[in-house]
């Protein structure tokens, strides 16, 4: 008793359950559809369709008071009213591109204003008709959760059920017509009919979350959640997956805020929060992400400058030790562990002292590299292990350059100094089986540039 | 005698009533290497897509070993041109090859193994296996082509039809590309490619069309190949009958 009392306390009232129901499940379907509308290049669509809805809105209106007994808002006529509009409007902009030389971008526009600015007639007609809840249509406009009914709830469970059940049968077929429509077609896979359910299914959508997000913003809806995952992933499914997610999270944090602030619409809340997700997507996105980006460069900037230190310090160790890497005289790693002065090594790179400093607490932090005094350190076994490495994929580069590249001696001079940001791992790895024999025999010299 | 792989008869093919293919008649013969070429906007891509159903005929029949395309449409493997899709989609190389297989996996069943190993095979042997699970935007222009290969041989067709398989690429996908071409050709398959490098048509195809809006010539290579028919197909005389086609054109839409 008292745990089922608990629980029941924790849960949101019923009204707002049904609520969070009906707009996760609108952030699911859009998000889902969504993908597919962005593959196909008709995300703009969705904007089209949305803005076309409203003389569906105000006419549905206008008939049902002057037609049915119990004037207002009669949410099936509104319903019917929206979905025969936005489907005008796509047929409107199918007309226009089969059969006259405007191009896609244009009939949208052209759609979308003319049934909006109709819109916008009926509706004025409808405020001035002083008709009693005639201003519950603004709802229709920006969006309102707080007057979602269970049955409205229930549809856009409805309408996720379908979008998932949909994209799970046939993700084959609908990975197959994003990608390469006329491959698809060549192949005898369903197309044409897979085509029409999947822009049915966005348009019932649409029309669905009209009142929840308002008809004005149901297009960021369709559009951002697919850009937000593709910031993220290069998979399908995994696409599929972000995007119903954004869509989900971002439906339910705006509806919580709707709901918790007065006069908020829960539209613009809803929006705000999914465009939320998409700008830290922005920043931290593991695939196109800015941050993501400037750290993957300054990761590679840092080992590079690491590597270039490294070598510094190998050359000049060879160099007391008279001996020359892979010349088959012995390398002698105990002397290799001296001290040696930081300033006198390094003197060649013209390195400002903040980068100097950097590099060495980098190298310091990573184990390579151990100060002994003021100005002087010595290698660790690891930092010499990287050394030896660093120096040896860089001649190794070199050497290809010049043998197998063609490119003059002088020249590879040039390339030399970027070598470490351009050899990979993977790279280095083909280098040494190019060279594995040679490598074998230790026959590598000293920067083969010089010689 | 064996039907020709591929027969159009007086097919037309019209962009807003603009013929783009005119009166077209062409028959490949089994187990050669076809190319098609012409000038630059003479119809080639559309000539194939029409073929294939892609976009609609005005007029005219296609048959394929003999039948109609839709009874066949298994035996034979379209490459379309590379620019045509999206190469930011989100997908793997190994799943553009897989797709080549999603008829025959058919529908609500999912891949097994057995595919995904069909696939990587044809990946093989295309020199593309190492790059199986790359996003495909991130392959060279080459790679790309050669991925679109793999999709097609991995259908086991009889007849594949490439649309300017040999634009845009390195030295080894056109060596790989003309490898597998004989190979195809030995296992009795027959290619019929769309290309518009004239230098190499001798080296690479046995049969061999020009077309330029219609066609000018169609037969085997030493036959069509001659000076006095490419004179036909890109010396410009072809002005009026363009000229010709398109007061057709005019007439057609104000009749429609």
């Amino acid at each position: 008793m008292s745990l089922a009392f608990a629980l029941s306390d924790l849960l949101p009232p019923h009204n707002l359950r049904v609520v969070y129901l009906g707009v996760i499940s609108l952030g699911i379907a859009t998000g889902l559809l969504g993908c597919f509308l962005l593959f196909r290049k008709r995300s703009l669509l969705s904007d089209t369709v949305g803005h076309a809805t409203l003389p569906g809105v105000a006419g549905g209106f206008l008939l049902s008071s002057m037609f049915s007994d119990f004037a207002g808002k009669n949410f099936l006529a509104l319903f019917v009213g929206s979905l025969l509009f936005g489907w005008l409007s796509v047929q409107a902009v199918q007309f226009m591109v089969r059969h006259t030389k405007l191009r896609q971008d244009a009939a949208l526009a052209i759609s979308l204003t003319g049934f909006y600015g109709f819109g916008v007639v009926l509706l004025s007609v409808v405020q001035k008709s002083g008709l009693p809840d005639a201003s519950g249509l603004e709802y229709y406009l920006y969006g309102m959760v707080a007057s979602m009914v269970e049955a409205e709830s229930w549809m856009l469970f409805g309408a996720a059920t379908v979008a998932s059940v949909l994209t799970a049968l046939f993700l084959k077929e609908l990975n197959a017509l994003c990608f390469d429509e006329g491959f698809t077609q060549t192949q005898g896979l369903p197309h044409r009919w897979l085509d029409q359910a999947l822009m049915t299914v966005s348009l019932v959508v649409a029309i669905v979350g009209l009142q929840t997000v308002g008809l004005l913003l149901i297009m960021a809806l369709f559009i951002i959640p697919p850009s937000t995952a593709r910031l993220w992933t290069n998979d399908l499914k995994t696409t599929l997956l972000l995007s119903a997610l954004t869509g989900a999270l971002g439906a339910f944090a705006g509806a919580l805020l709707s709901a918790n602030i007065p006069h908020l619409p829960a539209g613009a809340s809803i929006i705000l929060a999914t465009s939320l997700l998409f700008f830290l997507s922005l920043l931290f996105g593991k695939r196109k992400g800015i941050l993501t980006r400037y750290l993957q460069f300054y990761t590679i900037e840092k080992r590079l400058a690491q590597n270039q230190f490294l070598r510094a310090v190998f050359d000049n160790l060879e160099g007391q030790q008279q001996v020359r890497l892979f010349c088959g005289l012995a390398f002698s790693r105990k002397l290799a562990l001296t001290e040696f002065h930081i300033a006198d090594t390094i003197a060649k790179r013209n390195w400002s002292s903040q980068k100097r400093a950097r590099i060495i607490t980098s190298l310091k932090n990573a184990g390579s590299l151990e100060i002994t005094a003021a100005g002087r350190a010595t290698l660790t076994e690891k930092g010499l292990d990287r050394a030896i490495e660093a120096a040896k994929t860089h001649r190794l580069t070199e050497l290809y350059l010049m043998n197998h590249a063609e490119i003059a001696q002088k020249n590879v001079h040039q390339f030399v100094e970027r070598i470490e940001e351009i050899t990979t791992p993977e790279i280095a790895q083909d280098l040494r089986a190019i060279f594995k024999q040679k490598l074998q025999q230790e026959l590598i010299p000293l920067e083969p540039h010089e010689r | 005698m064996k039907a020709p792989v591929l027969e159009a008869n007086h097919m037309t093919v019209c962009y807003d009533k603009k013929p783009a293919v005119w009166e077209a008649s062409m028959s490949v013969p089994a187990g050669c290497l076809a190319g098609i070429i012409g000038p630059n906007g003479a119809g080639k891509s559309t000539f194939l897509k029409a073929v294939l159903g892609i976009i609609p005929r005005t007029s005219g029949s296609v048959s394929f070993f003999g039948e109609p395309y839709k009874k066949v449409k298994q035996r034979v493997a379209y490459v379309p041109q590379r620019e045509s899709v999206d190469w930011d989609y989100p997908i793997s190389a190994r799943e553009v090859v897989l797709m080549g297989l999603y008829k025959s996996i058919g529908l609500f069943r999912r891949k097994t193994k057995e595919h995904v190993l069909q696939a990587e095979e044809a990946l093989d042997r295309v020199g593309m296996l190492d790059y199986a699970g790359r996003q495909i935007g991130e392959l060279s222009g080459g790679q790309q082509q050669r991925v679109f290969l793999a999709r097609a041989l991995v259908q086991k067709a009889d007849l594949y039809m490439m649309d300017e398989p040999f634009a845009g690429i390195d030295a080894t996908t056109e060596k790989v590309i003309l490898e597998l071409m004989q190979e195809l050709k030995q296992n009795g398959s027959t290619v019929l490619c769309v290309h518009h490098d004239l230098p190499t048509v001798a080296d690479y195809f046995d049969h061999l069309s020009l077309l330029n809006l219609h066609v000018v010539a169609s037969g085997p290579i030493d036959e069509v190949f001659t000076k006095e028919q490419l004179m036909k197909c890109y010396g410009g005389r072809l002005e009026l009958l363009t000229k010709l086609t398109e007061s057709l054109g005019r007439l057609e839409a104000l009749k429609a």
